[in-house]
């Protein structure tokens, strides 16, 4: 289910990457993209009933049912760098701006 | 015995240094490119483990025969292009530092989500440093582009983990070759994020934007370096982890000959100097990955090399005549290397060898590729490659008569004009470019060094057992 609702954000964050014209919204949809990628990567370790991987005095048996920590590990990562590339695309959208005194791409002429 | 991981270590921590103590952040990042160039040469090959964890439970990098002439090769020219083109980087010399920490760890990893995080670090200071030509907007298409791609890249390692239970690239190609089922999704998909980044058809409309204004400084290091090192990693992916067979070749095969084919093209019909070799580069990406795909590792390899090293000259010099005479528009460059010969011989020995014209390097790179394609697969590719290479002579030539020849054809010399503006540039430039030019003629009459390198780099793709036997130890060091 979380991954079908991860691909399902995937596609929309496509969509709008595809349709919209306006330099924040592709950097909204941009987000949308990865934070559907991020579920889906997350879902990918997901266990039934499984705990967090971590051993404790109460949780110390190898027999218990853990979920995958990996994805887990390579979510923050992602998420760590999404937020780097919206940081840079947003001091773009802000010199953009100032060249053109628009966020729409129409306005300013181009043609991609 | 050197450490690979200083190579990623050291400048990301002189970069961070650089913030702190800004005053001297250029002799910083000096020191950094000096002592990664230096370390390149005493690294010995094998796996290198990192964090105490064996692969493929932890992350290894990897020096073997595939990637240790590239290694020395970007690292060097980094070095070289930042002195040549000192007072310009002063400002962006943090980035750089994370460029090299970047490009270092792109050759060096042995992981695949550890490539990912090393694209986007390279990606990253890629677009900063594209800042320093202005065009915001082109940038800013680059990095949606470029964004989205390596999500994608990610998207479809995530669906390999989740079938094979590793990232570890060794331990991924053993059990993709054991395995039964071939995840043609996430193939497709790590195809489609490495393919923004290498240039392919019709993923490379960033291209076009960010080269075609680059300077001196910018041109060779995203034109040359960057699409050398990405072109590595690549056939790393392509060559020695994913195992690719039937239709799936064939279909990709013809994304690389379409883009060959367009590429050439485009770069005939192109009007301006940098733009000619943007297209040619894109050309000659999908030349490299044709020959990934069909298994001929070794000729990608020199296709490779010899790519990195003419397009660096050729970019440095289009950079340099953009920056002194304005512009670099073809048709008003007539006879610009009459004022400037030994700059101009440089330029034209990296075009000749481009084309591949005998006693050149590229001679070697060319006939490699026909004889090994002409051997290995059915005729069309290597007719088509030969097509392409004919458009490349063609507009290559076209180009070197235009900067050499003042008058129009058929004038008598006493009317002829001489060109009014003189080419000032500086010492260095032309010293980098008359050395790499003399490399690629050197290298053109002695071939078999490069060759054999090249050879024993191909094989690492072909047959990995030394790393494969080590990976499948697990557990801890």
């Amino acid at each position: 289910m979380i991954q079908i609702a991860g691909l399902i954000l995937i596609l929309i964050g496509l969509y709008g990457l595809i349709t919209k014209r306006n330099i924040i919204k592709m950097i909204i949809a941009l987000n949308v993209l990865e934070i559907g990628l991020n579920l889906f990567i997350v879902s990918v370790g997901y266990v039934q009933d499984g705990i967090a991987p971590i051993l404790t005095e109460v949780n110390n048996s190898s027999g218990l049912i853990f979920v995958d920590p990996l994805p887990q590990a390579l979510v923050l990562t992602a998420i760590v760098i999404g937020m780097g590339t919206t940081a840079l695309s947003l001091a773009f959208a802000r010199k953009i701006y100032a060249t053109h005194q628009t966020f729409d791409l129409n306005e300013m002429g181009v043609e991609e | 015995m050197s450490q690979p991981i200083l190579l990623i270590a050291i400048p990301l921590g002189l970069a961070f240094l650089s913030i702190i103590l800004k005053k001297i952040k250029v002799p910083l990042l000096v020191l950094g490119l000096l002592f990664s160039s230096m370390l390149v040469f005493f690294i010995e090959k094998k796996s290198y483990i990192i964090g105490g964890f064996k692969p493929p439970f932890g992350i290894n990098l990897v020096v073997d025969d595939y990637n240790l002439y590239f290694i020395i090769i970007v690292n060097v020219l980094f070095l070289v292009l930042v002195l040549a083109n000192l007072s310009a980087v002063k400002p962006m010399a943090t980035v750089l530092l994370v460029a090299s920490a970047g490009l270092n760890g792109l050759l060096l990893t042995g992981d695949l989500f550890n490539l990912f995080v090393f694209i986007e670090i390279a990606s990253i200071a890629a677009f900063i440093l594209l800042t320093m030509d202005k065009q915001f907007l082109k940038v800013f298409h680059y990095i949606i582009i470029g964004t989205l791609a390596s999500s994608l890249y990610l998207l479809g390692i995530v669906i390999l983990y989740a079938q094979y239970g590793t990232l570890n690239m060794a331990d991924m190609s053993g059990l993709i070759d054991g395995g039964s089922i071939t995840p043609t999704i996430a193939y497709l998909l790590i195809f489609a994020g490495l393919a923004v980044e290498v240039k392919l058809l019709p993923f490379n409309g960033w291209v076009k934007g960010v080269l075609e204004t680059a300077s001196a400084f910018t041109g060779p290091l995203i034109g040359s370096l960057y699409a050398g090192v990405m072109l590595v990693v690549f056939g790393r992916v392509f060559g020695g982890v994913l195992n690719l067979s039937g239709t799936m070749v064939t279909s990709l095969t013809i994304i690389g000959v379409i883009t060959l084919l367009a590429g050439e093209f485009m770069a005939f019909q192109s009007k301006h100097l940098r733009q000619v070799w943007l297209n040619s580069s894109i050309a000659q990406s999908g030349l490299a990955v044709i020959l990934f795909l069909q298994g001929l590792h070794h000729v990608a390899v020199l296709v490779i090399v010899a790519n990195i090293i003419s397009k660096f000259v050729l970019y440095l010099v289009s950079g340099k005549i953009a920056a002194v005479i304005g512009h670099d528009k073809i048709a008003d460059l007539k006879g610009i290397f009459m004022n400037k010969k030994a700059l101009g011989i440089a330029f034209t020995i990296t075009s000749l060898s481009l084309i591949g014209l005998p006693l050149f390097f590229g001679f070697f790179v060319k006939i490699n590729i026909l004889i090994a394609l002409f051997q290995s697969s059915n005729m069309w590719i290597p007719a088509l490659v030969l097509i392409a290479a004919l458009i490349e002579s063609a507009y290559v030539i076209r180009l070197l008569v235009t900067m050499w020849q003042v008058g129009e054809e058929g004038e008598k010399p006493e009317t002829i004009e001489k060109p009014t503006f003189s080419l000032k540039v500086g010492f260095v430039t032309c010293a980098i470019s008359i050395i790499l030019g003399l490399m690629l003629l050197v290298s053109g009459v002695y071939p078999d060094l490069v060759i054999n390198q090249s050879v024993k780099a191909g094989n690492v793709l072909s047959v990995n057992d030394e790393i494969q036997v080590f990976t499948m130890e697990g557990g801890l060091e």
